[in-house]
């Protein structure tokens, strides 16, 4: 379960400053996926660096129950000098998981061949999807953050990742932001919209898909 | 896979500073162990070259038997201040991309670079004693673990200064450019070549408020037999060291929300 709780974040700009959520609050359930919903630049990346814990709220708070992952996006924080097994070395430190089999599972699951040993910064990004996703799997979260998993590159790992969750889904549940109406039915039951600075929870996705269509339809 | 556990705060900040440690020796030094072992040499190397010609165009020790090494206990402890400063300063910038794990702040990489840099520049300090040693000067310390507590606070009132240079850098990156063009001759003022005790009043009085000229003068106290500085106010180096801690950590956390945009 987490717990957004009367959360406003405001960002400054260029010229004043930019209201993205506005005194917004939601009990996102811990026993099911979750996909959310916004316009561009409404604000769904931002809660998902709020719930994880990247950023700060400017008021209000945000409750954690159980491990909650990094917000695990193609854009990835590795350090592409170091090669990808240095990078699942020290994420695994960071975590205190047992490295050795961190990376004995990294190695078996982002299918990287000779390229974990090489800097990350010669992987191309559908690799870097790869590596991610595996990293943050050996790490073995309660709720996984998931920005755009589509990036994740080929149809067979999507699927691989996706099974993954499955297998797991008694003790790990994902919130996942993505553009696509496909695979939002294919991983949530449920979802959130972030629409006016606040977010509305539908127990069912598809009324939440319909919700999202209503808001798209207004701006 | 692994259970996921929730242990205290204090076991993981441990644990991400001992992960940054590794990480930091890893990039800086690259992966071999002879790269350590030139962040030893060439700081080294670099203090005793400026210490040999400084002492060139000086005359006469005002502590100790040799101009050399009485150089070397002001231009060690001020590259050391300098240096640690900097790391500071660009903890937050050089790990932008690690911040991105929610489980590693800001803090955690000064602390990490705090603890490597106090550790190199002491291994740095003994390296740089035992050359002049080598060479035949008189490079043994009166009081070694005075010199080593010394050192410590001398690392500590760095990463203060540090701190409110990483937290105003937030706002602006002119101030960094400013305040190095500033700490340069600092340098010359700090006492490198002479005691500030022995310095014409009016610019004692000035050199009084340089942190490095205190600091230094502390660290001769201990490295010097029977040498006990008029100058020398150890409460200043405290005070300063207290706020300028105090004020970078107020300032690192007021700022954390618009570093975020960064």
């Amino acid at each position: 379960m987490i717990q957004v709780q009367n959360v406003t974040k405001i960002y400054p700009v260029a010229h004043g400053r930019r209201l993205v959520l506005d005194d917004a609050s939601i009990d996102l359930p811990g026993d099911r996926n979750i996909g959310l919903l916004g316009v561009n630049g409404a604000g769904k990346s931002t809660l998902l660096r709020l719930i994880a814990g990247t950023e700060l709220p400017t008021h209000g708070r945000v409750l954690r129950e159980g491990a909650v992952s990094w917000p695990i996006g193609f854009t990835g924080s590795f350090n592409g000098s170091s090669t990808g097994r240095a990078n699942v070395k020290f994420i695994a430190r960071i975590y205190g998981r047992d490295i050795d089999r961190a990376i004995e599972f990294v190695e078996d699951f982002s299918e990287l061949g000779p390229y974990f040993d090489q800097p990350v910064k010669t992987y191309s990004s559908g690799m870097r999807a790869r590596l991610a996703f595996g990293v943050s799997m050996a790490i073995d979260f309660n709720t996984y953050l998931v920005d755009e998993v589509t990036a994740v590159g080929d149809a067979r790992f999507a699927e691989k990742c996706a099974a993954e969750f499955r297998a797991r889904s008694a003790h790990a549940n994902i919130i996942m932001v993505s553009h696509s109406a496909a695979t939002l039915r294919e991983y949530c039951q449920s979802a959130a919209l972030i629409a006016f600075g606040k977010i509305f929870y539908f127990a069912d996705v598809e009324d939440g898909l319909r919700a999202y269509d209503d808001v798209l339809r207004f701006s | 896979m692994q259970a996921a556990r929730t242990p205290d705060a204090l076991t993981v900040q441990a644990r991400v500073i001992g992960a940054l440690i590794l990480r930091e020796i890893n990039t800086r030094f690259g992966e071999f162990r002879a790269g350590y072992l030139w962040a030893v040499v060439e700081p080294a190397v670099h203090v005793l070259s400026f210490a040999f010609l400084i002492a060139f165009f000086a005359h006469v020790a005002p502590l100790g038997t040799s101009l050399e090494v009485f150089v070397a206990t002001a231009v060690i402890p001020f590259f050391f201040w300098r240096d640690i400063l900097t790391r500071v300063e660009q903890a937050q910038r050089a790990n932008r991309a690690l911040l991105y794990f929610p489980i590693v702040k800001v803090m955690d990489a000064v602390f990490a670079r705090v603890i490597l840099e106090i550790a190199t520049w002491l291994i740095i300090a003994c390296f740089a004693l035992a050359l002049l040693g080598l060479s035949g000067f008189d490079a043994l310390p009166a009081d070694p673990l005075g010199c080593i507590g010394v050192m410590l606070v001398i690392g500590w009132s760095g990463a203060g200064f540090g701190m409110i240079n990483l937290a105003i850098g937030v706002f602006t990156g002119a101030w960094e450019r400013v305040l190095h063009v500033i700490i340069r001759p600092i340098y010359l003022f700090s006492g490198v070549a002479f005691l500030p005790s022995a310095m014409p009043d009016g610019l004692r009085d000035v050199i009084w408020f340089l942190p490095t000229a205190h600091l230094i003068d502390w660290l001769r106290e201990c490295f010097f037999d029977g040498y006990h500085s008029s100058f020398l106010s150890k409460e200043y180096v405290v005070i300063m060291g207290v706020v300028c801690w105090a004020a970078g950590l107020f300032l690192e956390r007021l700022l954390r929300a618009r570093n975020e945009m960064e």
